[in-house]
């Protein structure tokens, strides 16, 4: 935030973000890539980052993986039990555009209910195949700044 | 002399207790979470920013306990539809208020307005057993499987800990023949600190209290990884910026308790009525050591099985407490106190 | 008991040496704030020069993130950030390095349009009938390639055709092939 002043209510959402990790398949490698940013050479304590695992306590939902069908029920019940504000993180390449996993003509899978926009709403996008923690660290500032600007 | 402050220095001490604690509990909240991370060789929140991260983090982060709790006060609060409406809301309101009614009994360097009350420290037992049986009524009430189970391992671990912390508070009593927290300072200051004259009763009042605050090994009714939140999981928006108060409190009540049983009360010279500067810092330095064991502690342990926990504190702390009952009976009889 | 006390001779340790990278401090480039490996696969980056609109990488692409879009008189060339895995496959068959991948990493966004790279080319007209081609640069390079390896006995007459040759659409080319004296039985 350039030099804008922020009253108590945005600064508290910017500094103190908690995070529910919702996995929903794929390779895993980009859930590899989210523990490594939590481990201490990327330490993201230092943002106030916490990662719980309880949706209700979230305000931050990090959705790794393309969505299969029998998944996407399910991400949506998370979705729904998390309080407002939030903020919906789609980190790496599958969970943008279903990556690897496409068709030839791009016309989808047969086992993915699509990416996750298809499912709930996203708001910052991280590709990568996986993202470096950096990368994921980037988009977290930029979700950060999202979420100080909802109501 | 044990006498109470006037009505209008009650009042003024009513108020500024709670918020004085607050702001301490914020602080020694943060030293946990630092010396925590730093022993775990990362950084923890910055106490002072680089200078290129300012625009993005702020100057310095050590009310960032303050922010977690804000921002869960900003936050939309959830109820789910077949709980317990009036049980589910009111447990986190009546375990916050009979904490604060606990401090009121406890005096932070020499200064309280209930202290000298005649039966103060059972009243605080009393009341600080309120918090774990309210947490287990609203885990009940919130109709969540994973709730169920949390009320149940925290009532088992409530009794486990609470019977050796009895047994330690009563052998403090029987050496002093008194039963108020400000006559056991006076006692304190007049003889030695009851660290020096009972170290059996001080190692399980501190293994109890340990487990009070929930740091490992003994943090299992919120245990992430087994059940979701425990008590909390159906909690969110503002009941759970309460439960959150509630638990920074607890940071800064068990330091309160040890200092004034067992070192002193951090009064230098007798107990005036007046705050000293010099206990003031004593008061501080002590706290932050008491904060440095548990948290080394803390990234030292595992976490316990609520049976295995159960069965340690049944053999371990429970048989020193009844060992510092027959030391205490024993060096009044011998006459050494 | 050794081992505990092991434990906590680390712990001890552990608090004059703490591995945090300072990353959100500085942007990239800036060396001290995190791992910047040379070879690191990151966010393409086209050399507008270089690139002649000959489809190579979108060929030769696994994931179909390589998008070319022929439309009026442009034909352009785009990368989809979002599905690409950063093999790297279109760096290394492209014949005149145009397409790179940088190092760079912070490429997060907040929509989804950001994510797209892309690259313009200018597109021939037909002389005859007005149809649109191949880009002018893919045909003078392909050219230019030819004459450096080709035959000395044919090359001049290659060059003066592939003057006329190179101006019309397959269609006009076999119309006219006779008109313009561009035919191939007068090599025989």
């Amino acid at each position: 935030m350039e030099k804008e002043v922020l009253n108590l209510r945005q600064k508290s959402r910017l500094y103190s973000p908690w995070v529910f990790h919702a996995h929903c398949g794929g390779c895993n490698n980009c859930d590899i890539e989210v523990a490594a940013v939590l481990a201490p050479r990327f330490d993201v304590e230092r943002i106030g980052i916490q990662l719980k695992n309880n949706p209700r306590h979230a305000d931050v939902i990090l959705v790794t993986g393309p969505v299969p069908k029998h998944s996407a029920p399910f991400l949506k019940r998370v979705y729904d039990q998390a309080p407002n504000p939030k903020v919906v993180m789609a980190v790496g390449g599958c969970a943008v555009d279903c990556g690897p996993y496409q068709r030839d003509d791009g016309a989808g899978n047969y086992a993915l209910a699509g990416p996750v926009d298809r499912v709930i709403p996203v708001d910052v996008y991280v590709p990568g195949c996986p993202p470096k923690p950096e990368t994921i660290l980037h988009g977290a500032v930029l979700a950060l700044k999202k979420l100080a600007e909802k109501e | 002399m044990a006498s109470y402050f006037s009505t209008s220095w009650t009042i003024v001490a009513c108020i500024l207790i709670p918020v004085i604690g607050f702001v301490l509990s914020v602080i020694y909240s943060y030293e946990l979470r630092k010396i925590a991370a730093r022993l775990q060789g990362r950084r923890g929140p910055y106490f002072i920013v680089p200078k290129e991260a300012r625009s993005i983090l702020g100057v310095s982060r050590i009310w960032q306990p303050l922010y977690d709790i804000l921002k869960l006060l900003y936050k939309e609060t959830r109820i789910p539809a077949t709980a317990n409406k009036l049980l589910f809301k009111a447990a986190p309101y009546v375990a916050l208020s009979s904490l604060v009614a606990a401090l009121y009994f406890v005096p932070v360097a020499g200064f309280s307005p209930f202290a000298q009350f005649e039966f103060s420290i059972v009243v605080v037992s009393y009341l600080l057993l309120l918090i774990p049986l309210s947490l287990t009524v609203g885990g009940a009430a919130s109709s969540s499987p994973w709730g169920a189970i949390g009320s149940q391992r925290e009532a088992e671990l409530t009794l486990a800990y609470e019977v050796p912390q009895i047994l330690g508070i009563f052998a403090l009593a029987i050496t002093a023949n008194t039963l108020s927290v400000w006559n056991l300072i006076e006692f304190q200051n007049q003889k030695a600190p009851f660290i020096f004259l009972n170290p059996l009763a001080a190692l399980t009042v501190f293994i109890s209290l340990l487990g009070k605050l929930q740091v490992k090994p003994f943090d299992i009714p919120e245990a992430e990884v087994e059940i979701v939140s425990g008590p909390a999981t159906e909690y969110s928006g503002r009941l759970l910026g309460i439960l959150e108060i509630l638990r920074t409190f607890l940071v800064f009540l068990v330091p309160t308790l040890f200092i004034d049983l067992f070192l002193g009360g951090a009064i230098v010279g007798t107990a005036p009525s007046v705050v000293r500067p010099s206990s003031i810092v004593l008061f501080l330095a002590e706290s932050l050591m008491i904060v440095l064991v548990a948290a080394i502690i803390h990234v030292f342990s595992p976490r316990l099985r609520v049976d295995q926990a159960f069965n340690w504190f049944a053999r371990f702390p429970l048989v020193i407490g009844v060992l510092a009952i027959i030391w205490a009976y024993a060096i009044k009889l011998l006459g050494i106190v | 008991m050794g081992g505990k006390v092991k434990l906590l001779e680390e712990l001890v340790q552990n608090l004059s040496r703490c591995v945090t990278v300072d990353y959100p401090g500085g942007s990239w480039p800036g060396k001290k704030y995190s791992f910047i490996v040379p070879n690191g696969r990151g966010k393409h980056e086209f050399d507008p020069d270089k690139c002649m609109g000959c489809a190579a990488c979108r060929n030769v692409c696994p994931n179909y993130t390589i998008n070319i879009l022929d439309k009026d008189d442009k034909r352009t060339v785009s990368v989809f950030l979002g599905r690409c895995t950063f093999c790297g496959r279109c760096m290394f068959d492209c014949p005149e390095e145009a397409i790179k991948l940088t190092p760079q990493y912070e490429f997060a966004s907040t929509s989804r349009e950001d994510l797209c790279i892309e690259n313009t080319l200018e597109r021939n007209k037909c002389k005859n009938c007005g149809e649109y081609l191949f880009p002018e640069k893919q045909l003078k390079r392909a050219r230019e390639r030819i004459l450096e390896n080709i035959d000395e006995r044919v090359k001049k007459v290659f060059e003066d055709d592939t003057k006329i040759y190179l101006g019309y659409c397959s269609d006009c080319r076999k119309k006219l092939s006779y008109a313009k004296n561009i035919h191939t039985r007068k090599y025989y």
